[in-house]
């Protein structure tokens, strides 16, 4: 890793960057928020459909500019490690409103965890600030059939008989507070290396308990800004958009580069998603073709976390 | 975790006559002195005597039944009702003891390093109750006339069970590592029970809510109990798992992919809710007819 001064020919002002692998790491921040968060165990009978499971439940949760809830899968689980003994996955919710995330909830695991066979669901939040009766509401689908067992290992569990045998539910979900937003923004020679470096990063970060990430595969394809000149809540950051770099006076798209990826980050604390952060950046720079990281952030004006992408390589 | 602070009592000999020593727990131990304790009133026959006239009492007593720890040692298998009542702290007892150990306990732990007669753990409310030897019979069941057995709690035993095990259970959670005797659940309306040995005939008559689990051979179910079908369950491994995180001893490894073998009832009864599931490997007999 080598440090040198650059400059930087939109804010005309001198950016030290370091250097890892060859690829430039600007010395810039990536800006994070609050938000109400539920991390939920997904069971199945087989590790593939609890992944299968796992992603129509997080799905639909990229960014709460639009999507109900910014969800995704945190982790994979193997049958020692979940409460049923079964293959699971563990994956985090996140609403930015606290009254949101019990409806949330409610809604997804009723609508895509319990209608997917065998698949059942307890929760795994650490420190609830509170909880919500998930399970007892969804547990209404039994129609007077379903059973309330428990406590037993520390839950209280709804057996509700369904077509595929019975559907286990925890009866309390929690919510806690997590960390929103973190991310880096990267530029590649081309899409091949983008995604490949990009999807080797998500998978990366899938081995960090506690922190996830929300958009397709992990993936940020569209990049926004807040606004728009249409009266929209966001619209496309023009400064990273690779085709239109000849437009844009202020564009940050390097000649060389065709391609740019962002990676959003959340996750339980600001500890983990440091964490991988600093694990998709140094994932993405193994892949030659990468050019420059960077993040986005709204000038440390609106987030409650700044995480300067230099502290993490240190 | 051991509470820090004990008073054991040692008996000198076995009582020619069987005595009731229900005041043998720690919410009656806390703030006495030994010489306090030795005065406790212990029934044998129709007469009362004081817990020095069986015991040699050493140790010391804490402030409160939580921080105290009751060992009791000695051939005890004349010495009824230890813990009954019991509503927290510890009591460990060495050796194999007599019947209604543990009778209507509230909360606290009581582990016994032996056997245990009949009517242990009978009506109990709460708390937790480790067996290493065998229970009697009657084991966590409701007491004569009575409709409601187990209401809460937990209950271990390493050895085997004998006849009429919960009868009337309503709540709470049993684990037999060995065989359990015949009747066992006998109008059970709630909890769970698992069986890691056999299960013996008879199992859940007059039963209308509650579980229980075999992983060992049913001798057979009574013909008020109908076949409810075979394959995995999503939650008999969690009970399993859970088993095996408490005492490893008692499960050795939870596959999930394992058959049970479901019936339902008792159908003699207006709510036929109670569920017997047989793991599958050892069962086949069940539903050779169905």
């Amino acid at each position: 890793m080598r440090t040198e001064k650059r400059r930087c020919r939109t804010q005309f002002h001198l950016v030290i960057s370091i250097r890892r692998n060859n690829v430039i790491i600007d010395d810039t921040f990536a800006e994070a928020f609050s938000m109400h968060m539920n991390r939920t165990i997904i069971t199945a009978y087989s590790a593939e459909w609890a992944r299968v499971t796992a992603l129509e439940a997080t799905g639909f949760g990229t960014s709460v500019i639009m999507a109900p809830a910014e969800a995704g899968v945190e982790r994979v689980l193997g049958p020692e490690e979940t409460p049923d003994g079964r293959p699971g996955i563990g994956v985090i919710f996140a609403t930015a409103k606290k009254g949101d995330l019990e409806q949330q909830l409610v809604a997804r695991l009723s609508q895509c965890v319990l209608t997917s066979p065998t698949a059942c669901a307890y929760d795994d939040t650490p420190d609830p600030r509170e909880t919500y009766p998930v399970g007892r509401k969804i547990a209404l689908f039994g129609d007077g059939y379903q059973t309330k067992k428990g406590p037993i290992g520390g839950r209280v569990l709804w057996l509700v008989p369904r077509m595929s045998g019975t559907f286990v539910i925890q009866e309390g979900f929690g919510r806690t507070k997590g960390v929103a937003g973190g991310n880096i923004i990267y530029f590649c020679k081309d899409v091949e290396t983008g995604m490949t470096s990009g999807r080797a990063a998500v998978q990366a970060i899938e081995r960090i308990e506690g922190a996830y990430t929300p958009f397709p595969g992990g993936l940020v394809g569209s990049g926004s800004k807040i606004g728009s000149k249409y009266g929209l809540p966001a619209s496309t950051n023009e400064r990273f958009c690779p085709t239109i770099r000849t437009l844009v006076e202020e564009s940050e798209v390097p000649p060389e580069c065709n391609f740019v990826v962002e990676i959003v980050i959340n996750g339980l604390s600001e500890t983990v998603v440091r964490r991988a952060m600093r694990v998709a950046i140094e994932t993405v720079c193994e892949y030659p073709g990468v050019i420059r990281v960077t993040a986005g952030n709204f000038g440390g004006k609106l987030g409650k976390y700044m995480i300067p992408l230099h502290e993490l390589l240190r | 975790m051991h509470s820090p602070v004990t008073v054991t009592l040692r008996i000198r000999e076995p009582p020619d006559i069987p005595i009731e020593a229900e005041t043998i727990r720690p919410r009656l131990f806390v703030g006495k002195s030994l010489s306090e304790i030795e005065r406790l009133p212990i029934r044998q026959g129709n007469a009362t005597r004081c817990l020095s006239d069986f015991f040699d009492v050493t140790g010391q007593t804490a402030f409160t039944p939580e921080e105290m720890t009751i060992v009791v040692e000695g051939d005890l298998k004349r010495v009824k009702m230890i813990g009954a009542g019991m509503d927290g702290g510890r009591i460990k007892v060495n050796g194999d003891v007599g019947m209604y150990l543990g009778m209507r306990m509230q909360a606290g732990r009581i582990v016994v390093r032996g056997s245990v007669g009949s009517w242990a753990a009978a009506e109990m409310s709460g708390g937790n109750i480790q067996i290493e030897g065998d229970a009697g019979d009657y084991l966590c069941a409701a007491l004569r006339g009575s409709t409601e057995g187990m209401r809460g709690g937990r209950v271990y035993v390493a050895g085997s069970a004998g006849r009429v095990m919960a009868a009337n259970m309503r709540r709470g959670f049993i684990v037999i590592r060995g065989d359990v005797g015949e009747m066992a659940g006998a109008g059970m309306r709630g909890g769970t029970i698992v069986v890691c040995g056999r299960l013996s005939q008879r199992a859940g008559v007059h039963g209308t809510r509650g579980m229980v689990f075999v992983m060992g051979e049913v001798t057979s179910l009574p013909p008020t109990f109908r076949y409810s079908g075979t394959g995995p369950s999503e939650f008999i491994p969690y009970y399993l798992r859970y088993v095996a995180s408490r005492r490893p001893d008692f499960v050795e490894n939870v596959d999930y992919t394992e058959d049970w073998i479901k019936f339902q009832g008792d159908f003699a009864e207006d709510t036929p809710r109670m569920e017997v599931f047989a793991a599958s490997k050892d069962n086949e007999h069940l539903i050779s007819g169905v």
